[in-house]
């Protein structure tokens, strides 16, 4: 049995690409491995001389993970991102990476592996719509502006 | 009848009558010269020389009455002719004034069918220039509507980016998200029980 359990995503990894890119170098690393093994069965040297786990694998879980732990790892990821539940926000810029991260903990201390999309539209003009698979929270600034599409209309007949 | 059949029926009987008078002389002097030869066989001289006076006085008389005839005949030619002159003028002038009239008339009918002609031509032309009028305010109107549409459909269609060029202009690019924080997370937290109920119960 594997020792690895995956608790919950780290709050640097926020949506399913991220995961994506996660499970790449995992695959990356294992198959360097096999290279080098392959090249040590056959008494010739590796053009790769050492296998370092992505420096991200580090950063989040640790020094002490083991080439087991990180196929259990893939697995789970794999199957995070068929199952955890996806939040889409929407915000009027691209927000730095403390906010970034800031939005991914409120949401996480929800659920430590729900997934934050967050994609930029200018025409909100401020706030943040948050998207689920069940519903959509308008709290964009455009959504509360008392001047719409109908009131131009009506101005404008009104010339 | 006419002007010339009337003074050709005068002439002929100012003809008749000098016949009779000259018939009625001729006889009057056939007597007087028997009655001069009568006298001349069996009369004196003194008798002779009177009939002869008489002969004489007769002749003149007859003379005189021959040129009073003749005077009256061309007194009387003239009254008739100048009747009939009058008459005709008389005739030419009715003739005349019926022709003016009937020229008038005719004028005066052309000249009202002239301005009924005009009057018609006149509106005509009136309400063929009121449908023109009529039709270029429609095409103003057709092409201010097109256009007025065409300025909302460009207005609706790039409300939002009019409305964030505006507001980014008017804020001078202020607004950033890191200012936006107290806001989104108030909001956040004042729905978090419905994103706690859509994630919880997602599909897991």
């Amino acid at each position: 049995m594997p020792n690895f359990k995956l608790k919950g995503l780290p709050k640097q990894v926020a949506n399913s690409a991220q995961i994506y890119q996660i499970i790449s170098y995992i695959d990356n690393s294992y198959s360097n491995k096999r290279s080098i093994e392959a090249s040590n069965r056959a008494g010739v040297k590796s053009h790769i001389e050492k296998i370092e786990l992505p420096e991200i694998m580090q950063h989040f879980f640790g020094e002490k993970i083991s080439w087991e732990d990180l196929g259990n790892l893939k697995q789970e990821l794999v199957e995070i991102i068929k199952t955890a539940p996806v939040v889409t926000l929407t915000l009027s810029s691209i927000p730095s990476s403390s906010l970034r991260t800031k939005f991914v903990a409120w949401f996480r201390a929800i659920s430590p592996i729900v997934l934050v999309e967050i994609i930029v539209d200018e025409s909100i003009m401020g706030g943040v719509i948050v998207k689920t698979e069940r519903r959509k929270l308008d709290f964009s600034i455009s959504s509360v502006l008392p001047l719409g599409k109908k009131s131009f209309k009506e101005i404008i007949d009104n010339v | 009848m006419s002007i010339s059949d009337t003074s050709n029926s005068n002439i002929y009987q100012w003809i008749i009558t000098l016949l009779v008078i000259a018939i009625v002389l001729f006889i009057v002097l056939i007597i007087a010269h028997k009655d001069s030869k009568r006298l001349n066989k069996h009369q004196r001289p003194a008798v002779k020389a009177e009939t002869h006076v008489n002969s004489i006085q007769l002749k003149k008389a007859s003379e005189e009455a021959l040129n009073k005839a003749t005077e009256q005949m061309i007194s009387s030619y003239k009254i008739n002719f100048e009747r009939q002159l009058n008459q005709n003028m008389n005739l030419l002038n009715k003739t005349f004034k019926d022709n003016v009239s009937s020229a008038t008339i005719e004028f005066q009918k052309s000249l009202q069918d002239f301005q009924i002609k005009s009057k018609t031509m006149t509106e005509e032309a009136q309400a063929q220039i009121v449908k023109a009028t009529d039709l270029a305010e429609q095409q103003m109107q057709d092409i201010a509507k097109s256009k007025k549409d065409a300025l909302i459909h460009k207005v609706d269609s790039s409300l939002n980016n009019i409305l964030v060029g505006y507001l980014n202009n008017s804020l001078e690019g202020t607004i950033d998200l890191n200012d936006q924080q107290d806001y989104i997370f108030e909001k956040l937290e004042k729905n978090k029980s419905l994103i706690i109920e859509d994630i919880t119960n997602a599909k897991f």
